[in-house]
């Protein structure tokens, strides 16, 4: 008997330290995103808004939590605590109709069924939370042990548990039904806690302002899930991007990942490190998707927080701020550290020290980023925030112009530009956006405006091809000052694919990383 | 431990909890720098049926508040919000109408008690409308996730949903506005599949498809008939588009406008050619209190966006026959764009008649990211024109509506954060004075730091709604749009 109660405890600790340690090690920014899209504050108006809605005290609990998720370890513990308090509090209600050896079993399956779900990004922590207090509940009134308390106590318990716990009321309901019919033979106590446990949330929908289907699953927002390591690599590379660990960002990407996020994230990372050009070839290149993330109806507010990035990165802080909003205003909660964080940036950098002060003061209420926050307050920021903000206001356009759409991205570089010629990651931006779009005669143009140095290999090879088509003399390629072995390659990749027919596989090996092999053989969908 | 002690040792503790909660003022210095309260109350005139103005002082520990008039006075203390309970507020601002009152604030901030000099609230005799619709959104950028319209008891801080658009498919839903500050004749856009222009006549629900062959778009800005048989709306093609500088932030135009009115009895919009020219852009109509006028915005039509900063809307009006449903034969201009250099925005007629409130701004026709935007006060009788400085901000001082008795009008305001608009209430004297506005009173005076939520096209009314977003959803889902020709 001791042996057995000793194996199933370790077997919950053997599932315990895995999750930890997936969560950990294998999942970490799935749980840091979760807590990116969250503002927690600690302030009266954010309490009292917990009870707008059903499951407060889920809610509440959840997004208290979620702050910890910041912290890599103990984000991870506070994920392995929750899911470990579920399995066993499932063992001790599944305890009351099986043996300890059959009552492991649901345990341990809803534990990893939960562990799945959490692996969603958007699952909150709220909607474990949310489980665990119907279980909870469920225990308690058990404790109770004549059979009409405990069936008044449970139809009471409906709406009490709707109330703070959302859709574990449904879990409270059904072992309270499974009990009121097995246990106790009440089936009129049984039949009220169907008829309520249906009722509640549909009649409280219109109290609640949500649609049926949200009110029966209030505060989960996922059914089902499994863990998706392209995905953790996708928040991986975001979250990098933020951080400005552009090495890091490069770790992660991955050549064979052919998404356009990918290919931004990637694209960045190379930019800030000044080595967009050399590398642009080597990476999976969406046309002019590969720089810049669309904002369309299509997007999402992953996808716009990117675009945001980049946008931001290059000193366009009217684009960096539209796209940092959207993202806000469609992820989950419509408000996030993150995208507060950069609103007060970007705020600050447009000497707007109202509008920063708006987003300071938040940040200010969260026990993560008050340092952050008041390292930022305008008059009292720490010299590098000073140095920062100067380098960072250099970037700034001086001209004001409008722009009718977020694709009018030329329009956009061109002003950083004619602000600021040395912004090197902008001109680079351009140059390599004409040459994704194949559009060689604004290359030249821009390439002649902006560019005094030494063509590196990219823009050599991109120059060839216009200045063949000019049918320009050897004597202006010497001018433009690219290395002569360029000449000699591009009169190699010539005779191969003459001689080849235009056969894409003669050229694949030398020439597949070669802007002559993008521009002759990509084909835009 | 016997129960004796145990429930004085229970006592001494709420006592020791209570007292350091609301530590008295002590070794109080007096500081000249006016109170550092948000949201900025001082020295502003209220009506006697506001909501309590609850305010906070930041950084302050302690706080005692004493607000003193000639009838009786009220004392609050707190940490750093000064909360006024409603019934004592209530029965002070009652007996005070047409007094002034003067607020003492104590302060502690690190670690001293520091005195204010006291600041006044001038309450006046006449009330205003107890009811403010707004439509809550994130700001700017023409696009929403979340949006809803509510209704605000103003007088206390009782608020109802009207309409919620995750009940409605997350479709787009537009500002709601009153006829005749009344909640029995009220109306918004609601887009979508299934939407249509909801009218609320007398409680009763209509969804209304207001969209001819012979209109640019659906029914957008508009504005009831006195009758609250019409309506006057503008169809537009709007452009949204992006400022180079970050301040600027967005820029929306029309490319092609006109005007409309929709006769609710007998379904059918009523156009004239004077208000649907090719070369022109007419937009933001409204009637005239006795309905005999349509005002409305007019451009002549320029390259956009290029020539954005030449495009120049003036005041103008028309005339309009309630008896016969005809637009009158011509156009009066009220205000020229070319010679007062600006750009008008929704032209608002007093209840009264005697004014016109109306919005200029540089140029265009989107004001709420100009920070020039400023609310201009027309006298209709003597054609002046006054600045409104008292009310107007350095950003932009836009959407407005009048109260009932015209003694005040609302309006956003994106003061302060310059993100954010937000409800400004404002008193015009008899001689059409206007004074120092201030934001709606919330229960929790940090309420505005906290929201991401935009107020849009604040409306006052003096009677509440008889419908809620449950309804609206009904009308969304059951009732087909009654389709107009």
């Amino acid at each position: 008997m001791k042996n057995t109660t000793t194996y199933r405890l370790l077997l919950f600790i053997f599932v315990g330290v895995t999750i930890f340690a997936f969560f950990r090690y294998a999942y970490p920014y799935h749980l840091l995103h979760k807590e990116q899209l969250l503002l927690f504050t600690y302030s009266a108006e954010q309490l009292s808004g917990y009870l707008s809605k059903p499951a407060f005290l889920s809610c509440l609990a959840g997004d208290f939590l979620t702050q910890f998720l910041h912290f890599r370890g103990p984000g991870a513990v506070v994920v392995t605590v929750l899911l470990t308090a579920l399995g066993g509090l499932t063992y001790t209600a599944a305890r009351k109709w099986c043996n300890a050896g059959k009552a492991i079993i649901p345990a341990i399956l809803i534990l990893i069924g939960e562990a799945f779900r959490l692996c969603d990004i958007i699952y909150p922590l709220s909607g474990t939370i949310a489980l665990i207090g119907g279980l909870s509940l469920f225990l308690f009134t058990g404790l109770l042990k004549g059979k009409w308390s405990f069936a008044i106590a449970s139809v009471c318990g409906i709406l009490v548990s709707y109330w703070l716990f959302g859709y574990g009321m449904l879990v409270f309901a059904l072992l309270s039904l499974l009990t009121a019919i097995t246990r106790n033979g009440n089936y009129a106590a049984a039949s009220l806690l169907l008829a309520g446990s249906v009722a509640t949330p549909y009649v409280l929908s219109g109290h609640y302002l949500l649609t049926p289907s949200q009110a029966y699953t209030y505060p989960a927002t996922t059914g089902w899930s499994f863990p998706d390591f392209e995905n953790e690599r996708m928040l991986g590379m975001n979250t990098e991007d933020y951080l400005a660990n552009w090495g890091k960002v490069l770790e992660l990407s991955h050549p064979d990942l052919h998404t356009g996020m990918f290919s931004v994230s990637y694209n960045l990372a190379n930019a800030m490190q000044g080595e967009l050009a050399d590398r642009l070839m080597n990476y999976y290149q969406p046309a002019g998707l590969g720089l810049f993330m669309p904002i369309n109806e299509e997007s999402n507010y992953l996808s716009t927080q990117l675009a945001g990035e980049v946008w931001f990165q290059l000193g366009d802080m009217t684009m960096a701020e539209h796209a940092t909003l959207l993202s806000m205003i469609f992820s989950p909660q419509h408000r996030g550290v993150r995208a507060v964080q950069r609103l007060a940036e970007i705020n600050l950098i447009n000497g707007d020290e109202a509008a920063a002060m708006k987003y300071l003061r938040l940040l200010s209420q969260t026990l993560t980023y008050k340092k952050w926050a008041e390292e930022r307050i305008p008059g009292k920021e720490s010299e590098s925030v000073k140095k920062w903000l100067r380098e960072k206001q250099g970037l700034l356009p001086l001209q004001d112009t409008i722009r009718t759409s977020t694709t009018d991205i030329a329009k956009s570089l061109h002003l950083l530009l004619d602000a600021n010629p040395n912004n090197r990651i902008a001109r680079d931006y351009l140059l390599c956006f004409h040459l994704l779009m194949k559009d060689l005669p604004s290359f030249m143009k821009d390439y002649k405006q902006y560019c005094r140095a030494k063509p590196g290999r990219l823009y050599a090879e991109a120059l060839l091809i216009q200045l063949y088509k000019e049918q320009a003399t050897g004597k202006e390629i010497q001018d433009t000052g690219m290395a002569p072995d360029v000449v000699q390659a591009f009169n190699e990749y010539n005779y191969i694919h003459t001689q080849s027919k235009g056969n894409p596989n003669a050229l694949t090996g030398k020439f597949g990383k070669s802007y002559w092999f993008y521009y002759h053989f990509v084909q835009f969908q | 431990m016997n129960s004796y002690l145990k429930t004085c040792f229970f006592l001494l503790i709420l006592l020791l909890g209570v007292a350091a909660c609301n530590p008295k003022p002590e070794n109080v210095t007096i500081v000249p720098e006016q109170v550092p309260i948000y949201p900025d109350y001082v020295d502003v005139v209220i009506p006697y049926n506001i909501a309590p103005m609850n305010f906070l002082v930041e950084r302050a520990e302690g706080l005692r508040v004493s607000i003193c008039g000639s009838q009786g006075s009220l004392t609050v203390t707190g940490s750093n919000k000064a909360c006024f309970p409603l019934k004592k507020w209530k029965a002070l601002l009652l007996a005070e109408k047409g007094h002034t009152l003067q607020i003492e604030v104590t302060a502690r901030i690190d670690g001293k008690w520091l005195k204010y000099p006291p600041f006044t609230w001038m309450v006046a005799s006449e009330p205003i409308d107890s009811y403010l619709s707004y439509r809550l959104i994130e700001p700017g950028y023409e696009v929403w996730n979340t949006i809803q319209l509510r209704e605000r008891n103003i007088e206390n801080f009782e608020e109802k949903v009207i309409a919620d658009n995750n009940l409605t498919e997350g479709n787009c839903m537009n500002c709601h506005i009153y006829g005749k500050q009344s909640g029995n004749l009220s109306m918004f856009h609601l887009r979508g599949k299934e939407g249509g222009t909801i009218l609320n006549r007398d409680g009763k629900l209509r969804k209304l498809a207001l969209k001819t062959d012979s209109m640019l778009s659906g029914a957008a800005y508009g504005d009831f008939h006195p009758s609250g048989r019409y309506a006057v709306f503008s169809s537009n093609i709007i452009i949204p588009a992006f400022h180079a500088e970050g301040n600027k932030r967005l820029e929306v135009y029309d490319t092609k406008s006109d005007l409309a009115i929709a006769d609710f009895d007998q379904n059918r919009m009523l156009l004239s050619p004077l208000t649907n020219k090719t070369k022109e852009l007419e937009t933001f109509p409204s009637f005239s209190a006795d309905g005999k006028w349509v005002y409305f915005c007019s451009a002549p039509f320029v390259a956009l966006p290029d020539s954005i900063q030449q495009l120049r809307y003036s005041l103008c009006r028309i005339a309009f026959d309630p008896e016969n449903g005809t637009w009158g034969a011509q156009v009066d201009t009220l205000w020229n764009a070319s010679s007062q250099n600006g750009s008008v925005c929704f032209p608002k007629a007093s209840p009264d008649g005697k004014y016109l409130l109306f919005t200029t701004a540089h140029y265009g026709t989107f004001p709420i990211w100009h920070r020039e935007t400023d609310l201009r006060l027309m006298n209709m009788e003597t054609g002046q024109t006054d600045s409104l400085p008292a009310v107007n901000s350095d950003r932009s001082d836009t959407y407005h509506s009048w109260a009932s008795n015209s003694r005040w009008f609302v309006f956003a305001s994106k003061r302060g954060d310059g993100q954010y608009g937000k409800p400004y209430f404002a008193y015009i004297d008899e001689k059409g004075k206007g004074y120092k506005p201030f934001v709606l009173p919330q229960e929790d005076p940090e309420h505005y730091f906290q929201t991401f939520k935009s107020y849009n096209i604040p409306e006052l009314s003096g009677t509440s709604l008889p419908f809620d977003a449950v309804d609206i959803k009904k009308l969304y889902q059951l009732v087909p749009a009654e389709p107009f020709k």
